[in-house]
């Protein structure tokens, strides 16, 4: 948000005091000076806070807290220096060197025989972390020196944080529950429902803009303004106008659209999305004549964990394997456009029981070939109907092991089919014992006549109605194409399979699941369409099963005497975006132990002192590789600032400040030595006391500086001439220089901003 | 290296289903004479009508477990873990300690089971010591007198000791086989188990002389073996390696059907291919293979599949992947995420090769979002990232190559193509980034550049690309080491290549092609295709297109492999016919280009059917010669499309 200067320059503060202050209180008042701090401490902790983030998506393969702590540094050191008379032109000359000279530094390096002392490989493992550990710097330094200097760095860093949020909502394209995974990860924790959770994290990204915008903006930031006085070049600081009541309210409108927006899309989605109502394009619709089933999209299509199925006993006999279909609905009523619930008359094997619900039937005893299979359900997402494997006779309330995160939990027996499907080559269609009504119900066909007509031809001259099922599977297997996105153009009273079937053949398991069973049903087959739940047995652990809302499914199932609904489900060949979706181990593991055997029968912490089971605490001492990089780190910015301390004055071109500077070099490396100003005591004092006990002039800048200081940065003085070296005239031995060398006093006193 | 030889998942699981099921029905058993029970009570096991769970009355069993006893329950559940039914032995077992929480034989029972069949160790493991705290109340602590406390007391420790080993507690589960001892147990597995906690703690002096102590002892015989085969290996002593698998196969052998040799031969496949035997190696894995506990191993698959890509014999090693999986496929409640980043990755190898970029960049995607489970092999996860980091790197980068020869139609396209690129680039350069660190810092200081380190998944033809980025000194001195103890000669012709990799990149082409022209003299033909491949595409790089020399070795590599040049961004040199500036101009943006002179030995034909333009590659009768025999052809609405629908056909191999 551009905001406008005052032309208002703050007065100068007297050098004296400016070289007291250091740099930047050299050019900010004390309000200025705090404000600065202020934001520089929030750049550090977004600083922290963006590195985390971009070491849980990438790892970063070095500690994201030293990394941090890097771009921390770049933070601070360009929130000194930008209020200081460094153009941006220099500024970035002097990077440009400082890059330079790393690159040389680490060619020298790599030409050292250092092979000898360490591992050919640790040189270039650590040039590795120190990169990336620069970058952070380089990114700090820059990016802060930018939001100090000029008024668009904001508008920049402002579109970074929202080009930022698009790539991280990006992945929730389609209505990806599951996406982003941190965002889902981070749901998953906290026991908020997904939709929730994303849109919590939008509006607090949006806030943070916000609050980004309010403080920058706010009339408290000052800007580094760099300016031309006379001969000389100066950096003036400009402050913002006071905002105006106009500017406020509009913040504070800002604020509550965030809000209002947040509510908004909360509301809607969680309408769209309500508990698992829709994935895959299977709802959950329970009423008569009507359908679950859409046709538009595959909406909601994401890995959102919607419930957890043990299997009680082995279940060797599946003849799906290694596929599991568990039934929650059946369709078998036509309704003209598509195929919808029928009366509770029809579809007796079908439960239709919600899960709180109990419910008991007897076995079917005609059907052959069946064998108990018990399983438990935890749900943990709203479900309207239980769902079992095929098919239910009984379905029992249990004990709901956990009820923050499940949301029932009940346990279903069931007569599974325990044949194989070669067996029912010989077999029949139908049930002999159905009347009329019943056959004609099941094989009521769709008006259209193309059906019928594409029956015929897919089947040719077989007759047999068992193998032209399968032939029509087979069909569908080898020519149509999955897609979750057909994009089909479909009048509201239209056929909404007929543009799949006749036209492009791509769709989903809806559209499958429709068209068989009108090509079945045109054959006179007995045919309906099953939904529920598809899952893969492979991904289950130890016969647990942990759903996923792209599990759910719908499937054409025919009726086979003494076999019962069996599904006759395509697997297309041509694929288009069904990504393979792995099951998360880890969170099934979870649920596994939440449902696993109470505590007196396994307490939790039976195996707490067992070195495997030590579970990081989450303050833990940082690995020596992370401290010896903290510590390299220190030493680096240790010897970069002494080095600044003691030869800065070499850097700038006024004299004046020339003078000033090479002044606090020599107080620096006095200090050091343990030769420091007295309380109270003038500089000329000072001189004089040190010219008197060791018979020279050490401090050869006294006189020009003063004469600056009491006529002017524009006195025509020239510079006291210079001694040949910091060190070199110094009445000490070696060795005590050497000890001066290596004190961090002098640094110490700098950094706190003591008086030299 | 060490760990991909011992017993992959499935045999482990299998041997331990066998001899868990036979000592836990054996300790069931103990346990059932050891208690005061009442002979009426007691169920006749030879008497079928007697057994408790049969009952036909009823139409459908649910288990209604409620009237038997405790006993009854733990032998049910034991006798279904025999019979590999072990959902069913779980929920019995489950049913006995809700009847009864201190019963120590249920944990000990689930202990196994998790271990064994689930491979859920942490759970396995709270079993384990929750069985142990119990047996301890009930009998005291240790030292124990009577014979069948010390039988159980060694069960315990036996599957506290294989908990603590599967979730690598290495010194844990050695302390608990001191303790083992100190308490004067014997057992058969004891060396075996020893000698490969040892080997993961680095002991390998104390570790073969445990494993020659359970082979001289008769412990668990083919084990011992197995496990000597490998630390002789580790050691370097090869041929006693080999020596040893082979009398561990002959011993599988000779069990018959319970013997498992799959595991021994896979094991020596790996020291075949570590000495270049390529010929023994693919003979040790396609016998494993086709062995029935070898079938489901995804080890010896992948290690042919390898093998194969070395060749770039890519239908073989398809459909060695295929077989793999269809055989898997007859286990269906087997866990799939044990191989399926292994299979991802051998895919995705297999699509690249074959000039299939954006499919073997999906592979590899799922490769590494998949994670492997790795059991007991000693393999770590680390192996598989670096493995996946470089080959999807690789992958990102032949596509910014593919993309640099493509023809655009438009202006937007050539524009999306630029920031593919760009992203591609980037991130490649950050996958690059990850796999070196690990390499450098987690693999033990760049272990796997021993060529064909078995525990690495990574493609040794083209490693070199991954090292060029280290600094020439660094990359140097290391391959230096590596030389300094490795005699092998054939593995020269890989540092060589490295080394030509790495001042090619440090702009030193020179030298590069010096070294590169011996790697080519030196690659053997068959065996080392892949090498050839990488070789020559990298010296086409540095030479000017063309020259006499880029016209020669462009020709070999096309010979070699057909997606190759593409792949690299490097173009075929063609005679154009008819030949016109248009056409030539047309060309510069693919990866076709266009030549005169005798040495080129591909027509490139242009011409317009029905409204359509049909581009055709024809291979000269002979060089220089003029009569073409048609090879390829592209049709497109454009000359664009026709040119990309050429390459395309040309570049990228259909493999059935």
């Amino acid at each position: 948000m551009p905001h406008t200067l005052s032309s208002e320059v703050s007065p100068r503060p007297s050098y004296s005091h400016a070289l007291a202050l250091g740099a930047l209180s050299r050019a900010l008042s004390a309000d200025e000076a705090r404000a600065v701090h202020f934001i520089s401490g929030l750049r550090c902790i977004a600083a922290i806070l963006l590195c985390l983030f971009l070491d849980r998506i990438y790892d970063l393969g070095t500690s994201p807290w030293v990394i941090a702590g890097g771009t921390a540094l770049g933070v601070l050191t360009a929130s000194q220096v930008a209020f200081g008379p460094l153009s941006s032109r220099n500024a970035l000359l002097r990077i440009g060197i400082g890059v330079a000279l790393y690159r040389a530094a680490w060619m020298v390096a790599h030409s050292l025989p250092l092979e000898r002392l360490m591992s050919p490989l640790s040189i270039a493992a650590a040039e590795l972390h120190l990169n990336i550990i620069g970058l952070g710097f380089l990114f700090g330094l820059t990016s802060t020196w930018l939001f100090w200097r000029t008024t668009h760095a904001l508008t920049t860093e402002i579109i970074g944080l929202l080009l930022i949020a698009v790539g991280l909502f990006a992945a929730h394209r389609g209505l990806r529950l599951d996406q982003p995974e941190l965002v889902h990860a981070l749901a998953w924790r906290l026991g908020w429902s997904p939709v929730s959770t994303l849109v919590a994290v939008g509006v607090a990204i949006t806030a943070l803009t916000v609050l980004l915008l309010l403080i920058s903006s706010s009339p408290g930031r000052p800007l580094g303004h760099r300016s031309v006085d006379g001969a000389r070049v100066h950096t003036q600081v400009v402050r913002n106008k006071k905002r105006s009541l106009g500017g406020s309210l509009m913040l504070v409108i800002l604020s509550a659209g965030v809000l209002l927006v947040g509510y908004l899309t909360h509301t809607i989605f969680s309408r769209l999305a309500s508990g698992s109502v829709t994935a895959m394009g299977v709802g959950q619709e329970t009423k008569e004549e009507l359908s679950p089933l859409g046709f538009h999209s595959s909406l909601g299509k994401n890995s959102q964990p919607s419930a957890l199925v043990r299997l009680e006993g082995d279940y060797a006999e599946n003849p799906f394997t290694p596929m599991l279909y568990l039934r929650e609905s059946a369709l078998s009523g036509f309704n003209g456009k598509e195929m919808v619930i029928a009366s509770a008359r029809y579809d007796t094997d079908v439960n239709r029981t919600r899960p709180d619900e109990a419910f008991s039937t007897e076995p079917d005893t005609r059907l052959l070939s069946r064998t108990p299979l018990e399983q438990s359900v935890f749900l943990l997402a709203e479900h309207k109907t239980a769902f079992a494997i095929d098919f239910p006779i009984e379905i029992r309330q249990i004990k709901n092991p956990n009820p923050d995160r499940f949301n029932a939990a009940y346990k279903a027996y069931s007569v599974a089919p325990g044949f194989s499907l070669s067996d029912l080559s010989a077999d029949h269609v139908g049930d002999p014992n159905w009347d009329q009504d019943t056959v004609a119900h099941y094989t009521a066909p769709h008006p259209d006549s193309r059906y019928r007509a594409l029956a015929l031809q897919i089947v040719g001259d077989v007759s047999n109605p068992i193998a032209q099922a399968f032939l029509i599977n087979q069909w569908f297997s080898a020519n149509a194409i999955y897609t979750l996105t057909p994009g089909h153009e479909v009048a509201p009273d239209g056929d909404p399979v007929a543009p799949f079937l006749f036209g492009d053949m791509r769709g989903y398991c809806v559209h499958f699941a429709h068209a068989m069973v009108y090509l079945y049903r045109s054959l006179g087959i007995p045919a309906r369409i099953g939904t529920g739940y598809l899952t893969d047995l492979s991904q289950a652990k130890d016969g647990h099963i942990l759903l996923r809302m792209n599990d759910r499914h719908a499937w054409s199932e025919v009726y086979i005497s003494e076999r019962g609904w069996i599904p006759f489900d395509p697997q297309p060949q041509q694929v288009e975006n069904h990504g393979e979706s792995p099951v998360d181990l880890k969170l099934l593991e979870e649920l596994m132990g939440m449902i696993g055997p109470s505590e007196d029968i396994l307490p939790s912490d039976v195996a707490k002192d067992e070195a495997s089971q030590q579970i990081e605490p989450a303050l833990t001492l940082p690995e020596p590789r992370t401290i010896l990089g903290i510590a390299a780190l220190l030493i680096f910015s240790f010897v970069a600032l002494k080095l600044y301390l003691l030869y800065g004055w070499r850097l700038v071109p006024s004299p004046s400040q020339k003078t000033a500077l090479r002044y606090r070099a020599r107080q620096a490396v006095l200090l050091d030595l343990g030769l420091s100003r007295d309380l109270g005591e003038t500089r000329a004092e000072f001189d004089s006391r040190l010219k008197a006990q060791f018979g020279r002039d050490l401090l050869p800048d006294t006189s020009a500086l003063l004469r600056y200081h009491y006529q002017g940065t524009t006195s025509q003085t020239s510079p006291a001439p210079m001694a040949p070296s910091l060190f070199g005239s110094l009445p000490f031995p070696w060795w005590r220089k050497l000890l001066g060398i290596l004190s961090p006093r002098a640094t110490l006193a700098f950094l706190l901003r003591r008086p030299w | 290296m060490s760990s991909v030889k011992l017993p992959p998942s499935r045999v482990m699981f299998l041997t331990h289903s066998l001899v868990a099921g036979f000592l836990l029905f054996l300790s069931a058993f103990f346990f059932d004479l050891s208690r005061p029970v009442n002979a009426q009570e007691l169920p006749d096991p030879f008497d079928p009508f007697q057994l408790p769970f049969i009952d036909d009355t009823k139409p459908f069993d649910f288990g209604d477990d409620t009237e038997k006893s405790v006993e009854e329950l733990l032998l049910e559940a034991t006798l279904l873990l025999d019979d590999e039914r072990p959902l069913d032995a779980r929920t019995k077992l489950l049913k006995v300690l809700q009847r009864d929480p201190t019963e120590f034989r249920a944990h000990l029972l689930l202990a196994g089971y998790y271990m064994v069949h689930v491979g859920h160790f942490n759970l396995a493991l709270r079993y384990v010591k929750q069985g142990q705290n119990l047996f301890a109340e009930k009998n005291g602590p240790p030292p124990y007198l009577v014979d069948f406390t010390r039988q159980q007391h060694q069960r315990i420790l036996y599957l506290l000791s294989q908990a603590r080993l599967s979730l690598d507690d290495y010194a844990g589960a050695l302390e608990v086989l001191d303790e083992f001892t100190g308490y004067g147990y014997v057992a058969d597995w004891y060396s075996g188990s020893r000698a490969w906690i040892l080997m993961k703690l680095g002991r390998l002096d104390e570790a073969v002389q445990e494993a020659r102590r359970g082979v001289f002892t008769g412990g668990e015989v083919g084990r011992s073996l197995n496990m000597l085969g490998i630390l002789l290996s580790m050691t370097g002593d090869r041929n006693g390696s080999i020596e040893v698998f082979r009398q561990a196969i002959a011993y599988e052998l000779s069990l018959g059907r319970l013997g498992q040799p799959a595991t021994p031969l896979n094991n020596v496949g790996e020291v075949y291919e570590e000495i270049f035997n390529e010929a023994l190696a693919q003979n040790s894995y396609s016998r494993a293979i086709a062995l029935p506990d070898g079938c489901e191993h995804v080890l010896p698959s992948l290690n042919l599949a390898k093998l194969y890509l070395d060749e770039l014999n890519l239908s073989a090693a398809k459909r060695t992947m295929d077989s793999f999986e269809g055989c898997v496929a007859q286990f269906p409640l087997r866990n799939g995420e044990e191989h399926r980043a292994l299979v991802h990755l051998a895919r995705g190898r297999i699509a690249q090769l074959s000039g299939n970029v954006p499919e073997a960049i999906t592979h590899f995607r799922e490769a590494l979002a998949h994670r492997q489970w790795f059991g007991k092999i000693g393999t770590s996860q680390d192996d598989l990232r670096v493995a996946g980091n470089i080959s999807l790197a690789q992958a990102l980068l032949r596509l910014n190559d593919i993309l640099s020869v493509t023809p655009y139609r438009t202006f937007s396209e050539r524009l999306a193509a630029l920031m593919t690129r760009a992203e591609n680039r980037l991130e490649a350069w950050w996958l690059l980034r990850r796999a070196r660190q690990i390499l450098a810092e987690d693999l033990n200081g760049m272990e796997d550049l021993f060529i064909r380190h078995t525990d690495s998944m990574i493609e040794y033809p083209t490693f070199g690309e991954v090292l060029a980025r280290l600094p020439y000194s660094s990359l140097n001195a290391r391959l230096e080491q590596e030389e300094r103890r490795d005699n092998r000669a054939v593995a020269k012709t890989f540092y060589l290549l490295y080394r030509a990799e790495s001042l090619a990149a440090d702009g030193e082409d020179e030298i590069a092609l010096e070294l590169l022209s011996d790697v080519l003299k030196r690659a053997r033909p068959q065996f080392d295709d892949a090498v050839l491949l990488r070789a020559l595409a990298l010296s086409l790089s540095m030479l000017d297109p063309g020259s006499p020399q880029y016209v020669t070795r462009a020709n070999e590599l096309f010979a070699l492999s057909r997606p190759a040049l593409r792949n690299h961004g490097l173009r075929l040199p063609v005679a154009t016919h008819p030949g016109s500036e248009r056409l030539d101009s047309l060309l510069e943006q693919s990866p076709f280009l266009p030549l005169e002179g005798k040495a080129v030995q591909y027509v490139l034909g242009e011409e317009a059917i029905d409204g359509k333009i049909r581009f055709t590659l024809s291979r000269r009768s002979s060089p220089g010669g003029t009569v073409p025999r048609p090879a390829f052809q592209g049709e497109g609405d454009t000359h664009e499309d026709a040119l990309y629908s050429l390459a395309s056909n040309v570049f990228q191999i259909a493999i059935d």
